[in-house]
């Protein structure tokens, strides 16, 4: 017997047509014959790829020209069992989505397997979901960590300022009150980041004048840089004017990323003169291109394609690594990219292109 | 007091910290900013006490630990783990099995009166020992 509606208008549930049911499930189904050629699909699959009844499911998902390595379909019809499996697929707008990917067999009434049935569902939102809190679980576990370092330094710093005075040294206390500033602004730093992190804020762009604001994050970070004995240098391109960008998203970018590149200065110590240059250049399309680089320690090679998978640091004790999830979190919802060049005693340059239009 | 200390530390507030801190009980505090460099400064200056911060970049307070302990003329000198990590010592029961364990823990901020005391008590057994 052919199963035409499902549901029981007795239990108070709507009934509903099969074929309107198939429309409905939020994964785009298709049913495909065995060379892989599509023949039927549900809304959701119209929605996100289009009309493609007919086509080669691999041209349809990823414009390949042959079938995809590893296709869970291949399988369910070599053995006639279900299988699961994770691609990356183009969608009809143009967006690469990650999607999970179940098949089963169709058979006929002899029971061969005529074709299958394959559904897809965009998992791109719970992957960045989970890569989220994976991120956010080993920032707080850091966290601890660096409170218990920020608290040395204070601690550290009232007692060299106590001991200054008691000696009559001058330049005791002086260096032991930059040490207690510095570790205010940890602080500082610290709760800021966090806050970001935690709030639910929607973006707000607006015009934002670009040259000033990057002029003062640089200036913020002057004094800090020179008792660092770091130069903090800034190349701006005169025809940056407005933009339309975030600007405490923008501003939370550009004191990480200075920040960054002054402590990994500081931790270099075989250079005689350390800087910290901030350009920015109006690329031709009419993005931002903003790069922040230093002749710091450098990031090893194979910690490199690290930095923004999770909660990364190279600083010990001196960092949480919350500040580049801010960065990394600050360029995605402006969408824009980010790239990192370092090497290891060298320095490091972070390149962040940032669109400027509404 | 007297005696040479050895203290490695990535942050230099927590150094200039250690080594006021000590100096003024009349120590002689050597620095170093990592373990590459605390090998170096343990082997010119052959410290009698090592203060040591286990968690430093590039693995090196680690590294410099191992190779302390199994160096033949640095291998006895007393070890100090001065960190900020709160499950030190599964950290070394589960990493260090092969080499001595450390000679104590202080955790970070460190409690002056107790540091001192540790650096004295430490100190007066190598003494005694030599």
């Amino acid at each position: 017997m052919m199963l035409t509606s499902f549901g029981n208008s007795l239990a108070g549930g709507p009934e509903i047509p099969a074929v309107r049911l198939f429309d409905i499930v939020p994964s785009a189904i298709s049913i495909q014959n065995r060379d892989m050629r599509i023949t039927a699909v549900n809304e959701t699959f119209r929605r996100l790829f289009g009309d493609r009844v007919g086509e080669l499911c691999y041209d349809v998902y990823k414009g390949r020209s042959d079938v995809c390595v590893g296709c869970p379909l291949i399988k369910t019809f070599q053995d006639g069992e279900i299988h699961v499996g994770e691609e990356t697929v183009r969608t009809v707008s143009g967006e690469t989505i990650l999607v999970a990917v179940q098949t089963a067999p169709i058979f006929d009434d002899d029971g061969r397997i005529v074709g299958g049935m394959e559904v897809v569902t965009d998992i791109s939102k719970t992957t960045e979901m989970r890569q989220e809190l994976v991120m956010l679980g080993q920032a707080m576990a850091g966290m601890a960590h660096y409170i218990k370092n920020v608290l040395t330094g204070l601690e550290g710093g009232v007692f060299v300022v106590e001991e200054g005075m008691e000696a009559g040294d001058e330049d005791l206390v002086q260096q032991g009150w930059t040490m207690v500033r510095r570790n205010i602004d940890r602080v500082m730093k610290l709760s800021r980041d966090q806050l970001y992190c935690a709030r639910e804020r929607p973006m707000e762009r607006a015009p934002v004048p670009v040259k000033e604001l990057v002029c003062e994050a640089v200036k913020l970070y002057e004094e800090k840089a020179a008792s660092d004995g770091v130069e903090l240098l800034i190349s701006q391109d005169p025809q940056l004017e407005t933009g339309w960008l975030d600007s405490e998203g923008f501003y939370n970018l550009l004191t990480n990323l200075i920040s960054n590149a002054v402590d990994a200065c500081r931790f270099e110590t075989s250079r005689e003169r350390h800087w910290v240059q901030v350009s920015t250049l109006l690329e031709p399309g009419g993005q931002l291109r903003l790069e922040v680089a230093d002749n710091g320690r450098g990031i090893p090679k194979e910690l490199c394609g690290e930095v923004f998978s999770e909660m990364f640091t190279t600083k010990g004790s001196g960092g949480t690594g919350l500040g580049l999830l801010v960065v990394y979190r600050v360029v995605c919802a402006h969408r824009g990219q980010i790239t990192v060049l370092s090497e290891e005693g060298v320095g490091t340059v972070f390149t962040i292109i940032l669109p400027l239009d509404k | 007091m007297s005696g040479r200390i050895l203290v490695v530390d990535d942050e230099p507030d927590v150094r200039t910290y250690l080594k006021t801190l000590l100096s003024k009980d009349g120590y002689h505090v050597e620095e170093a900013a990592d373990g590459e460099e605390g090998l170096e400064v343990a082997r010119k200056v052959k410290p009698d006490l090592i203060f040591l911060d286990i968690l430093m970049p590039k693995r090196t307070g680690i590294m410099l630990y191992r190779k302390l302990r199994k160096d033949p003329d640095l291998g006895q000198v007393p070890i100090v783990i001065v960190t900020g990590l709160t499950q030190y010592r599964s950290f070394f029961a589960q990493d260090f099995e092969e080499v001595p364990p450390p000679d104590a823990f202080v955790e970070k901020p460190p409690q002056r009166e107790e540091l001192l005391a540790l650096a004295k008590k430490l100190l007066g057994a190598t003494a005694s020992d030599g």
